[in-house]
Parts: C-alpha cells; sequence; structure tokens
C-alpha cells in the first residue's frame, strides 16, 4: 500500500535495539517492552504502523495520560520487608472505604466533584505544568492554568469556574547565573515568566486566584514546578455525560498548528540541554473567555451529549478517550488549521490550547453550530462516534490511523518496578539559639516566609464579586489568611474554603510523614478558617524525579503509603489527583538531579454558613491568646535549621487521634463565635503565626513562652518546631469560662495578651528574653524584593 | 550590524512602532534596566521598550497604516507611534529587535488581525507583534547578546535582530 499523506514506519523486520532506538529518534518514550507489544499487535494484523498510529499510541501510552507508575506493579521493598503494590489502588481504596456520599464523581471524570447543596456539586482539580514552564515560563505556565480552566470545563457537562489557585517552586533567585548551564533559564527569569504567565491567564478570563503558596530552594533549579488548579460549580443533574453511537464529533475553540507537538510523551522523559521549539504551547485567554461563555449557555440548553477537553496528547488523546467503548471515525482535513503545512500526524497530536470536543447528537447539531457561531467560536463538524471499536482517522481519501480502541487503551504493557525505601535515622538534636531576636528576625525574611504581597496582588482575587474570606485581610489589608472563602451563589450563604499543604523539606527526611504533615496543614488551613473537618476533601499532586531509580520510586510510594494512612486517619477522600514524574534534569556528562520529593495536597471544604468564619488577624485588646495542640522537639526540615543548615532532627509527626477531635470542638468554638481569631501553627513555626497575627492586626502582645505545652521546656523547641495538630487562637475574656468547658481535657495552653502597645514582648518564666517591636517585624517580613 | 535575516519578506508591509509618550514613566524600562544590573551589567544608562506590529497586507498604504496605528493600536494619552519599513540605526542606541519564530501562536497579533479585518480597513492582512529594545551604555556586542538571551526573549521561541549603535 503506498501512503500520500502518511508515512508508514518500519517495524516489524525490527530487532530490539532497532525498537529502542525508533523509540528515542521520535521521542515517543516508550520501553522496549511496550515497542514489543506493538510490534506484536501489527504482525497480528501483518502490516506496518504508519507515523499517525505509532505517535497516537506513544500519546496514549505516556506516563502524562496513562500514569504507567501509578498503575504498575510495584515490588517495594522498606527494612528488608517486601510487598507488592499499586499506588493509584491505594490512593482510591482511601476514598472508597470512607464512601461519603457527597462525593459524587471521583476519579472518573476530569476533575473530582462534590455535593454542595441539593442543586450544585463543586468541581476540584489541580495541575501541573512543569517542563513547558522551565522552557518558556510566560507561555507555559500561562498554558497550565489555561488547560485546568479547560478541565473544569470539561468536568461533568461542564462546570463554571470560580476560582483559581497557584503553588509555584523555584530554585532561589540569588543564585549565580554563571553556575548554571547552557540552556536553563535563571530562577529569576522563570519566576518573572511564570508569575505573570498565570497572571495575565487567570485575570483575562475573570476567574480569582484565591490562594496558593510559593517555595524557593535550589532542588528547583532546573526543574521549577508550577502548580495550577481551578474549582468550579456545577448543576447536579449536569454531571452525567455519555457519548451515544451515532453522536458527532465536534471540535470547538481555537485553530490547530504545529505547537505543543510531544507535549505528552516530551513531559514523561527528563530535559536535556537540547530541544525542539515545537513542544512550547502559548495561549490565548481570549478565545478560551469565549469558549467558556458559549459553551454553559449549550449545555444549560442540553444541546451535547458529552464533552472533553484538548489537553496534552491534543484530539488523539480527546476522542480516543470519549470513544474509548464505542469507536470514532474522524476526517483531519475538516479540522481549522492555523496555517497550511502539517502533515496529518501533526493535526491529529497537536496540543494547541483552548480546544475542546464536544458529542452531539444529530437533532441538535445545527443549533449548537450556529449558537457558537453567533459568539464568534468556530465549531466544526471533524468526525462521528461510531460503534466499530476502532479508532480511525482519515486525510482526505487516505485511512491514516486505523486502531482498535481495546488495543490503544487496554493493551499498554503494565510495568513492574521496583522500588526501595531505607529510612534515614532521625537523630533528636537541639541547636541552641545564640540571639533569639535575630533568629526570629532571620525566619520573618526568608523566602518561604516572607510576605508574597507583591507578587499576590498582581492577581485578582475580588473578580465575580463572590470572595469572602481574601488572601489579605485586617488593618490595612496587612494579614495573611489560612484559606480563602468563597460565597458561590447571591441567594445563599453556603460557602466553599480552599487551602492548601505542601511542605517538600520534610520529604528529604521522610516522605512518609511528609504526606501526614502536608494533608494535615491542608486541613487545619480550612479549619483554622471556619471549615468543618467532617465536610473536607483533598486532592493529591506529586512531583517527583527520576522514577526509574529506584531509591526515587522509593520515596515515591513511602509517600503514597504516608497519603493513604493518614488520609484515612483524618477521613478525608481524595477526589482527584495527578502525577508529574521524571522531573530531573540529565547533565551533558550524564549526571542527573533529581527535584527534591513534592507532594501538594489541595483541599476544599463545605460550610453552611460563611458569615461564621474566621480570619488570623488579633481584633482586639485585652483578649487572651491561647495555643491549642502540644508542642514536641520536631525541628527536623524546619526553617529555624534550615537557616542554620542542619540536617539532623526529628521530623513532625501527625497526630490524628488528638487533633481531630481538636478540630472539631475548634470548629465549633468559631462556628458560636467563642473564638475571635484563629492561625494555624505550620511554616517557621509558633513564633511565625503570632507575627502574622500582630501584623494582621496592628497590635502587640505579652506572651509568656514557658507557658506553651511542649514536651520539653526549652525555648527554641516553643518557638520554632513546627509540630503539627497546633493553632494560635484568641478568646475574649467573657467567653473564657465557655471556651474552657469546650476545652476541657484537650491539650491547650494560655499563653498571653493582646496590648495596645504594637510590640511583641516575649517572657519566659516571667522574665523577659525579648522584645521586637510590631514595625520591625512588619518592615523585616515585607523585606524581600522580588 | 545584522545578524539575521528576518523571516517573513514581502514588498507590502509596514512596521508601525508604538512608544511611550514624553513624560510618561516607561516601567517596563525600568524593569529591565534593573534586571540588567542584576546580572551584573552595570554599565547601563537607559532602557526603553517599543511594542511593534508588523503588518503585511494586499491592500495596504499609508494611509490606511495610519488609521490602524491611531485608531486601534495605540493609546493616544500615553502613546505616540513611527512608522517605517526598515529599521533605521541611531547614533547612541544598541537597538534588538525581538519576534517571535514561525508556527509559534502569536495571540495578539492574532487579535490585531481579526480587529483591522472586523473595522474593514484592510481586507487581509499578517500581523506579527514584536518588541523592540533601545539599549544606551558603554557595551559590547558578547554583553548585548548575554542580555538578549538572558533577559529580553527565549532564543526558543524567538528570533532577535541586533543593530548596533
Amino acid at each position: 500500500m503506498k501512503l500520500k499523506y502518511a508515512r508508514e514506519i518500519e517495524i516489524l523486520n525490527y530487532d530490539d535495539k532497532k525498537l529502542i532506538e525508533l523509540s528515542e529518534k521520535n521521542l515517543l518514550a516508550l520501553n522496549l517492552e511496550e515497542m514489543k507489544k506493538i510490534k506484536e499487535y501489527f504482525s497480528s494484523i501483518g502490516r506496518n504502523p504508519t507515523d499517525c498510529e505509532l505517535e497516537c499510541i506513544a500519546q496514549t501510552w505516556s506516563e502524562h495520560c496513562f500514569h504507567k507508575t501509578f498503575k504498575a506493579d510495584i515490588e517495594y521493598q522498606e527494612n528488608k520487608k517486601k510487598e507488592n503494590i499499586c499506588l493509584l489502588k491505594e490512593i482510591m481504596e482511601v476514598t472508597e472505604k470512607l464512601n461519603y456520599d457527597w462525593c459524587i464523581s471521583i476519579f472518573k471524570d476530569n476533575a473530582g466533584i462534590i455535593k454542595l447543596n441539593e442543586k450544585s456539586g463543586v468541581a476540584f482539580k489541580v495541575e501541573t505544568h512543569n517542563h513547558p514552564s522551565a522552557l518558556e515560563p510566560y507561555g507555559g505556565s500561562g498554558t497550565g492554568i489555561g488547560g485546568v480552566i479547560r478541565d473544569i470545563l470539561g468536568a461533568g457537562l461542564g462546570a463554571k469556574p470560580i476560582l483559581n489557585i497557584d503553588v509555584f517552586c523555584f530554585g532561589e533567585l540569588t543564585y549565580p547565573y554563571e553556575k548554571l548551564p547552557e540552556g536553563v533559564l535563571h530562577p529569576r527569569r522563570i519566576f518573572r515568566g511564570v508569575v505573570s504567565g498565570v497572571r495575565d491567564y487567570g485575570n483575562r478570563m475573570g476567574i480569582p486566584t484565591g490562594n496558593g503558596a510559593i517555595i524557593f530552594d535550589n532542588g528547583y533549579l532546573y526543574n521549577c514546578l508550577v502548580y495550577c488548579g481551578t474549582v468550579g460549580i456545577i448543576p447536579i443533574d449536569k454531571i452525567e455525560k455519555k457519548v451515544n453511537d451515532g453522536d458527532y464529533i465536534v471540535l470547538v475553540g481555537g485553530r490547530t498548528g504545529r505547537d505543543g507537538i510531544h507535549g505528552a510523551t516530551f513531559s514523561s522523559v527528563s530535559l536535556k540541554e537540547d530541544i525542539p521549539t515545537s513542544v512550547v504551547q502559548i495561549g490565548n485567554p481570549i478565545i478560551e473567555k469565549k469558549v467558556q461563555d458559549v459553551l454553559l449557555s449549550a449545555r444549560d440548553m442540553g444541546l451535547y451529549n458529552s464533552i472533553t477537553d484538548c489537553g496534552a496528547g491534543g484530539l488523539s488523546s480527546a476522542i480516543g478517550e470519549m470513544g474509548k467503548d464505542i469507536g470514532a471515525i474522524v476526517y483531519l482535513e475538516k479540522v481549522p488549521l492555523k496555517y497550511q503545512g502539517l502533515a496529518p500526524w501533526e493535526i491529529f497530536l497537536s496540543e494547541s490550547q483552548e480546544r475542546m470536543v464536544l458529542a452531539v447528537n444529530e437533532k441538535n447539531l445545527e443549533k449548537l453550530i450556529s449558537l457558537f457561531d453567533s459568539e464568534d467560536v468556530e465549531a466544526v463538524v471533524i468526525g462521528k462516534f461510531v460503534k466499530t471499536g476502532k479508532l480511525t482517522v482519515y486525510y482526505k481519501d487516505e485511512i491514516v490511523c486505523n486502531l482498535d480502541m481495546e488495543f490503544l487503551h487496554r493493551g499498554v504493557p503494565k510495568r513492574k518496578l521496583k522500588g526501595v525505601f531505607k529510612k534515614r535515622e532521625e537523630k533528636s538534636f537541639l541547636y541552641k539559639s545564640k540571639n533569639l531576636k535575630r533568629d526570629i528576625l532571620k525566619i520573618l525574611s526568608n523566602p518561604n516566609i516572607s510576605s508574597k504581597e507583591e507578587i499576590v496582588r498582581q492577581y485578582d482575587h475580588e473578580v465575580g464579586g463572590r470572595t469572602i474570606l481574601k488572601p489579605f485581610i485586617g488593618y490595612e489589608s496587612r494579614g495573611v489568611s489560612d484559606g480563602v472563602v468563597l460565597k458561590p451563589f447571591y441567594d445563599s450563604y453556603e460557602g466553599i474554603i480552599v487551602a492548601c499543604g505542601i511542605n517538600p523539606f520534610y520529604g528529604e527526611i521522610d516522605p512518609y510523614y511528609m504526606a501526614g504533615c502536608c494533608i494535615e496543614e491542608c486541613i487545619r488551613n480550612i479549619v483554622s478558617c471556619g471549615g468543618n473537618p467532617e465536610k473536607i476533601a483533598i486532592l493529591d499532586n506529586f512531583c517527583w524525579g527520576n522514577v526509574s531509580d529506584e531509591k526515587q520510586l522509593g520515596s515515591l510510594v513511602r509517600c503514597v503509603k504516608g497519603c493513604k494512612d493518614y488520609a484515612l486517619k483524618y477521613k478525608v477522600p481524595f477526589i482527584s489527583g495527578k502525577d508529574s514524574l521524571n522531573n530531573y534534569f540529565k547533565w551533558k556528562n550524564g549526571r542527573i538531579i533529581s527535584i527534591p520529593p513534592t507532594l501538594l495536597i489541595s483541599g476544599i471544604g463545605i460550610i453552611e454558613d460563611i458569615r461564621k468564619i474566621t480570619s488570623t488577624d488579633f481584633k482586639k485588646v485585652g483578649n487572651l491568646i491561647f495555643v491549642l495542640g502540644k508542642t514536641y522537639n520536631e525541628l527536623g526540615g524546619s526553617q529555624f535549621y534550615r537557616n542554620h543548615n542542619i540536617k539532623d532532627g526529628i521530623v513532625p509527626k501527625p497526630r490524628p487521634e488528638k487533633t481531630l477531635p481538636l478540630m472539631k470542638k475548634l470548629h465549633y468554638g468559631i462556628k458560636s463565635g467563642i473564638i475571635e481569631s484563629c492561625h494555624d501553627c505550620s511554616d517557621g513555626g509558633l513564633i511565625v503565626s503570632i507575627c502574622e497575627m500582630m501584623i494582621g492586626g496592628n497590635l502587640g502582645c505579652n506572651v509568656d513562652f514557658s507557658n506553651v505545652l511542649s514536651e520539653k521546656e526549652e525555648i527554641e523547641i516553643v518557638l520554632f518546631s513546627e509540630s503539627c495538630g497546633r493553632f494560635v487562637i484568641e478568646v475574649p475574656k467573657e467567653k473564657i469560662s465557655e471556651f474552657k468547658d469546650l476545652f476541657e481535657n484537650e491539650e491547650i495552653s494560655q499563653i498571653g495578651e493582646i496590648i495596645e502597645n504594637k510590640k511583641l514582648n516575649g517572657f519566659w518564666k516571667g522574665k523577659k528574653i525579648f522584645e521586637i517591636s510590631l514595625n520591625e517585624i512588619y518592615d523585616t517580613w515585607r523585606s524581600l524584593k522580588f | 550590524m545584522k545578524t539575521k535575516v528576518p523571516v517573513i519578506m514581502s514588498k507590502n508591509f509596514y512596521i508601525i512602532e508604538i512608544f511611550k509618550g514624553k513624560n510618561i514613566f516607561d516601567v517596563f524600562g525600568q524593569e529591565i534596566k534593573k534586571s540588567i544590573k542584576e546580572l551584573g551589567i552595570l554599565n547601563i544608562e537607559e532602557v526603553k521598550v517599543s511594542n511593534l506590529y508588523r503588518i503585511e497586507g494586499n491592500d495596504i498604504d499609508k494611509k490606511k497604516i495610519i488609521r490602524i496605528a491611531k485608531e486601534l493600536l495605540i493609546d493616544n494619552v500615553s502613546e505616540d507611534y513611527k512608522i517605517y519599513r526598515k529599521t533605521k540605526k541611531s547614533l547612541n542606541w544598541w537597538i534588538i529587535e525581538v519576534y517571535l519564530k514561525d508556527g509559534v501562536t502569536d495571540p495578539v497579533g492574532e487579535t490585531a488581525r481579526k480587529t483591522i479585518i472586523e473595522s474593514k480597513i484592510l481586507k487581509d492582512a499578517i500581523v506579527k507583534t514584536g518588541k523592540k529594545y533601545y539599549i544606551k551604555g558603554k557595551l559590547t556586542e558578547k554583553q548585548i547578546k548575554e542580555i538578549c538571551e538572558k533577559i529580553l526573549l527565549n532564543p526558543l521561541i524567538q528570533n532577535y535582530f541586533i543593530y548596533k549603535g
């Protein structure tokens, strides 16, 4: 058979060595076993594949789309104990075991959906866009947020995006330029590009950005991390979607170009020093905004049966996924192009942005096309879902791809991997501070703790008018909030709280406890805004290094085990998740540098009444300050030790059996108005929480740190330990008996009082040990210039 | 000195350069000046930034281009424009022009193109957007290249042309 438009690729006569060469040369990112499986399939049908088929298989089977590592059989060894484990099953087991009726659509759609009230659900998804952002920070990060917004638009029959969240990890901005290898952008450059890329896309879409975090560490020099998340609301009767036999395939939105080809497979390999141009995508938020508006009105009119977004893998992945159980015929020459000259496989795999694929019944087709037309959004029929069980793609009169859906989606050989985890011994260690005041100020000025106002202010957090508790609060909006509270509907007081937890520094000591701490931090943040600990769902986003290395994979398994155990203990279900593996950089001399193991837990909580929430700023002179929870000698990975370059110490351990009941009481306390302000204790320790509350309230306080309930009576532990399960709260004197009744038998300690004088007076057993003025605290905390 | 030849060469084109008017603070220029100093290049006196629109079309003439610039592209209060076909060198300034490579999506150019057609000034057009940087200071060409690749552009998606003053 002579092909006019596609190219036949020889594999039938290839031996193992040549198969691997082929995979590497064409950026397919497939291993030998997978290449052999492809060869076996094509020998069974007696022909060679076309370029389009091979690319299509590579995209569908890529780590990015298929999550081979998470679905693999892993032989895991931890301290001589061996077991077999499947990571995805572990995560899903949590949700299955908890079995909440308010979790509506979990792990099957583009985003997780939970119930908000009888009429509506909330969809939440967090994505990563690391590789593209490392290459072209502005375009890469912009399309990251664009992509996750489309995930929400493609959840159910389409949810309306109402909030974005962003979490970034960069190398330190002061890193010397000359030490970076050629082709790697400087962290400052990446930082500026990413911040403005996400800002421009989110702001132009008219979606507020309400929550996030930024972490600076030199582990992220070569591979920055960009997490983008979106929350959407959806009517409950629009969640079910189904493609029917005979539905038309309609492509809507942007045009197709050569951008982003090989994105999915590319993100499954390491960054090297030479990269093709075509992997970069540039976003166009104006088109996406138009698509969003017209799509939601088409949804309400019931004009389509199913929808998905064109993300990684482009049309091949979107249509392949939708027609998985039916089959599809596609005519590529009908796809609107940005410019001529694209090969069929390029059209089929291009990751051009702002495109969605709909399945439309014949009777609605005309109406739908004219609706999109009236809003100046292109909508074109490019094929049909037909019950053939095959993915058949034409270009003009030629079949360029004809694959069995069964093979495409279920033919992937299961990977068998090995992971080893060797626990690093945690040494109990205590570093004595030589100058407390200096250490406190040093922590406050650390980029990971200090105010990010300069960045956050660039993001619109008000647009839409739904933001109740904003990122900035208190006096002159100086204080920072633990999470964001939204009021999605104008006619009801129901609310959504969103917060996140991330701390890669614990992961370097033990990823198991990092998972626990991140989950708890996320829940703590939500609860301290007034959230109900029994109505929280979480998302996991794993960013790991080179997982073909047994040790790296071992640490990933260890982290997943932590996620499972602690999620079950805190009774929070996972509703969606994503992994981005192979975040490593390969130097020309073969040296491999992996990123620090990073887990982001994002949480969403539902509350009945947004009037019963609280914020972190101190409210009134004379009110008493309490610490809930006990402090332990857990300074491992803490900001204090990092400032002094100490690698030892014990990493914080979550104690759900104590913390969960405490959080339930705290929720009641906030709801009934006993507690006037509440801030969780995490990065930097108790002292940072107190300083931030002072900044927010523009008030001073007297605190006797020896009153803090602590494992050991040492000032460094009390001030800087990052133990879990602690909150700083403010209680008015007249409510003190009610408060004490509520928290009877709990580990609480009264530590001080709010005063008029704008100073932090630190005492130890009645003796004054330091005094810092609020001005100094505020100026130091704000000292970082980006 | 010219380092590379522009990618599109058509006779029917004009370039509109849009820059900040007199006494208007050039915030982008200041930002770039700051970044250049962070690179360790301290010999820098001033940086100015303009936006470029390279407009190509069959029925194009100077009058229409002026309409496009005045009616569609500039902010009459704070911005001014220049029209030319060939970049002129300037005595004391290094000039760097940056354009997106072919095949890279240019959303601003695309929106400008649509607007030009919708306002019926031209029947059809190709619009490419770019940036023009004016840099003053005692700098070597090597330093200019370093500034380009580390601050002004991403060689992965952009082409640039340097004109020495």
